[in-house]
């Protein structure tokens, strides 16, 4: 943490990335990912975070200070002695005092792991955990011990209300009414839609497609031909004149030339240019007649 | 006569994405297509109802991170710049296509479309498009409410004064650019966990927004469903989505926005056509990619290369007829609920804003026939906002929401995964920083030093942002989400071990300050 983070700070340039929500199409050029973070903090920890009704996260960290600390304390084979172990307690209702929890149980890790996903498999109760060393003689010897956290209730409560009960068919069709069944699908909503649509297209879809206008070069087995034509206009005139083409104005170039671009579907095409000088004083007018015939 | 409320929500939120290091910075566009699409938009439909004298209820939150970069001067000048751009490709366009009669009517469209966004923006209101929303506020059609200071994802912050800061950086903001403080508040990812709603109180905020099932899980049981809000304990009131109105228009196979009328997100002139010709309008870096220019429509099951020609006038024909068919829903329901319940329902329908003319072209024109049709065509249904709900009804049931969020699954699984679990470690961690520096430094009277503190509380909420880890979830556009965190994680880090040292760096942290410049008259003592 010292002052060479200055350039990791400000490293980067915009990734190779398309907008917000689109599925890929791959990513070009340079990726900068940002710089590192650091390894450990130096701590001994075990945070505990709620996932969804069954499950939580857990994440640890030991510092090198209680591992010497244990070995002094154990014996310096004591890391051979036992394996790291997580002891998840359901401490709900229950003020946690290390001993008086409803139950737990013992989840080993292994010694790289540093989080763990922990099935608890229990919706509305309060989890505490211990991160430690379980002993071949059966012994814990806790290292640190997490934050509670509670997991989400889940499904309808059993509770009800004096005051504002209703009966029990009329709830569950409430239930019903408000859309019980179909809870869960609601995420990056626009996401999913537009990703089931690209899913739908690219299942018939070949390839890509091609310009506007004139479009499929078919299938592309063995030989093949594409053609199509665009018509380009340009000219020029005094650069403070007024120019319009087919009756629109164009925007003259500072040295008053221009040129543009049309589209060419069969058929004839009329293009009446007009220039106008600043003074009003003059004009001059060229039409241009194209036909395209395609066989 | 009257039978129910329907309470409409759209939720405005960008992520800070703000590069004044880069002249072209691609993740800007997120920005400037919203504006373009969705913000001015749905401020024409607004101004068009207020002109026609339509009386119309909608709430919007306009998170934090979204009203800094709305008011951004840099950001402002390279909007313009960006639809000044589009506008010149409209024109060639306009061109291009007059003698294909397919075509030529979407590429005037687009052709007025552009124009029009930037007299909006620039003519109209001043470069700062807060400043509609405001006047819609004060007219009192419109209720803005707020979010996360930056979108962070409360019930996975540990320490209850990360959150408190969210909320409390987020109020303050509100107030100084709308005059008022907020009345409600959509929680970042609709993520609830009981006792938040305290947090909420102490800031003096009346009610949230959250998920079905937050509120159906609530306990004890809620006696209306999602049809009425209840209480927290702490008195904060808690309205939940109507899924039935969501479905309508998010499910990809049921839904309004998969109409074969509809325009063709997938096709953009950005890929079809000609190199040469279209590289000017691509980023600096000359990768194809959309451009917002698309003449198909959705057409039906076809490949992409067999789309048919977007029809404008077709495709506004669809989402009046749509607007028609959601509001003949509402009022069946509502009626059906009226009778069932014994009491006016409130149906709530939130909904990302940014579906309604970014990826739902045609999303504004069926708002707006939508909210025209309330108006003038039934009488059954009648707009609200939870405001004014609450107003009209003041008892509701006591009972506390579930934990929940709006996320895949339903709760907090989008956010803690495979993909981005480890991210929380260095957050709890920063967190825990920023405390500390509070607390060691809530007498401090050295200018620089209060700087560097500030900008560490900038950097820690800047991690925050939930779109990150959402991004990683998603997997498009990873490395960027993944270099946003690290960055803001690495520039507190440094700031934390200088101000431990008394060694700042004067230079860096202007530059930093300069970068990101999010919330310029934030106190850190937010976190003591």
């Amino acid at each position: 943490m010292s002052n060479d983070k200055n350039d990791a700070t400000f490293s980067g340039s915009s990734a190779g990335s398309s907008p917000k929500g689109t599925p890929s199409t791959g990513t070009q050029g340079y990726v900068d990912r940002g710089g590192p973070l650091p390894d450990t903090y130096n701590d001994t920890l075990i945070v505990l975070l709620p996932r969804d009704p069954q499950w939580i996260f857990a994440y640890w960290e030991i510092s090198d200070k209680t591992r010497e600390e244990v070995k002094n304390k154990y014996g310096a084979n004591i890391l051979q002695r036992s394996k790291p172990a997580i002891r998840v307690y359901d401490v709900t209702n229950v003020n946690f005092n290390g001993a008086n929890a409803n139950r737990s149980f013992d989840i080993f890790i292994t010694p790289e792991a540093k989080n763990w996903y922990i099935y608890v498999g229990m919706p509305k109760r309060n989890y505490c955990a211990d991160l430690g060393l379980l002993v071949d003689d059966g012994v814990f010897i806790t290292l640190a011990r997490s934050n509670v956290v509670a997991t989400p209730a889940g499904g309808i409560s059993d509770i009800y209300d004096e005051q504002w009960m209703l009966v029990k068919d009329d709830f569950e069709k409430l239930m019903k009414l408000s859309g019980i069944d179909k809870i869960g699908a609601s995420s990056a909503e626009a996401m999913r839609m537009l990703t089931q649509r690209l899913e739908s297209i690219l299942a018939v879809s070949s390839k890509g497609g091609s310009g506007v206008g004139a479009l499929k070069p078919g299938t592309k087995k063995g030989f093949w031909l594409i053609a199509d034509a665009e018509l380009i206009v340009y000219g020029a005139t005094e650069a403070d004149a007024m120019l319009t083409v087919q009756g629109k104005p164009v925007k003259l170039r500072p040295d008053g030339t221009f040129s543009l671009r049309f589209a060419f579907p069969d058929g004839e095409l009329d293009i009446p240019i007009k220039a106008m000088s600043a003074d009003q004083s003059d004009s001059r007018q060229i039409t241009i007649k194209a036909k395209r015939h395609t066989k | 006569m009257q039978q129910g409320y329907l309470c409409l929500v759209l939720h405005a939120h960008l992520p800070f994405v703000r590069h004044p290091e880069h002249e072209d910075f691609l993740e800007e566009d997120w920005l400037y297509e919203a504006i373009s699409e969705t913000y001015i938009p749905l401020i024409n439909m607004m101004d068009g109802l207020i002109e026609d004298k339509i009386d119309f209820r909608i709430t919007m939150s306009l998170t934090p991170p979204l009203c800094a970069m709305l008011s951004d001067p840099l950001l402002q000048d390279r909007y313009l710049r960006h639809i000044w751009k589009l506008i010149d490709l409209a024109e060639k366009e306009s061109t291009r296509l007059q003698f294909q009669p397919a075509f030529y009517p979407a590429a005037q469209m687009y052709e007025n479309h552009f124009k029009m966004a930037r007299y909006v923006f620039e003519e109209k209101y001043g470069r700062n498009l807060l400043n509609a929303f405001k006047k819609f506020q004060d007219m009192g059609k419109l209720e803005i409410i707020t979010c996360g200071a930056t979108h962070g994802y409360l019930p996975l912050m540990l320490n209850k004064s990360a959150k408190r800061a969210q909320i409390k950086v987020a109020v303050q903001d509100y107030t100084s650019k709308f005059g008022q403080p907020p009345r409600g508040i959509w929680l970042p990812e609709c993520a609830y966990e009981p006792g938040d709603d305290q947090l909420l109180r102490d800031e003096k905020i009346r009610y949230f927004f959250m998920e079905t099932h937050g509120l159906l899980f609530a306990e004890p049981r809620p006696k209306y469903g999602v049809y009425a809000p209840i209480f927290c304990p702490s008195g904060v009131a808690a309205f939940s989505r109507d899924i039935e109105s969501s479905r309508q228009v998010w499910s990809a196979v049921e839904g309004y926005p998969g109409d074969y009328r509809y325009r063709e997100f997938y096709r953009d002139i950005g890929y079809d056509l000609e190199y040469d010709y279209i590289r000017p309008f691509l980023h600096n870096d000359g990768v194809r990619r959309n451009i917002g220019v698309k003449y198909f429509k959705i057409t039906g099951k076809v490949a992409l290369g067999e789309k048919q020609p977007y029809n404008p006038q077709e495709a506004k024909n669809a989402a009046a007829e749509h607007a028609g068919n959601f509001l003949f829903n509402r009022q069946k329901q509502i009626e059906y609920l009226n009778g069932f319940l014994g009491k006016k329902p409130i149906v709530v329908a939130q909904y990302d804003a940014e579906l309604f003319g970014h990826w739902w072209f045609e999303g504004p024109d069926f708002l707006n026939f939508l909210i025209r049709k309330i108006a003038c065509d039934q009488d059954t249904v009648k707009m609200v906002t939870a405001s004014e709900y609450l107003k009209e009804n003041p008892k509701n049931q006591v009972a506390v929401p579930a934990a929940s969020s709006w996320g895949d699954k339903g709760y907090h699984e989008c956010w803690l995964q495979g993909t981005n679990d480890w991210i929380y470690r260095h957050l709890h961690k920063i967190q825990e920083w920023m405390n500390e520096l509070a607390r060691d430094n809530q007498n401090e009277s050295n200018g620089l030093r209060i700087r560097a503190l500030n900008q560490a509380a900038r950097e820690l909420l800047l991690a925050q942002s939930s779109d990150w880890a959402f991004i990683m979830a998603m997997g498009t556009m990873v490395a960027y989400a993944q270099k946003r965190t690290c960055d803001h994680i690495n520039r507190f880090i440094k700031l934390y071990t200088d101000l431990k040292n008394n060694s700042i760096d004067e230079n860096w942290l202007q530059e930093v300050e300069y970068r990101d410049n999010i919330f310029p008259s934030i106190d850190f003592k937010v976190y003591l």
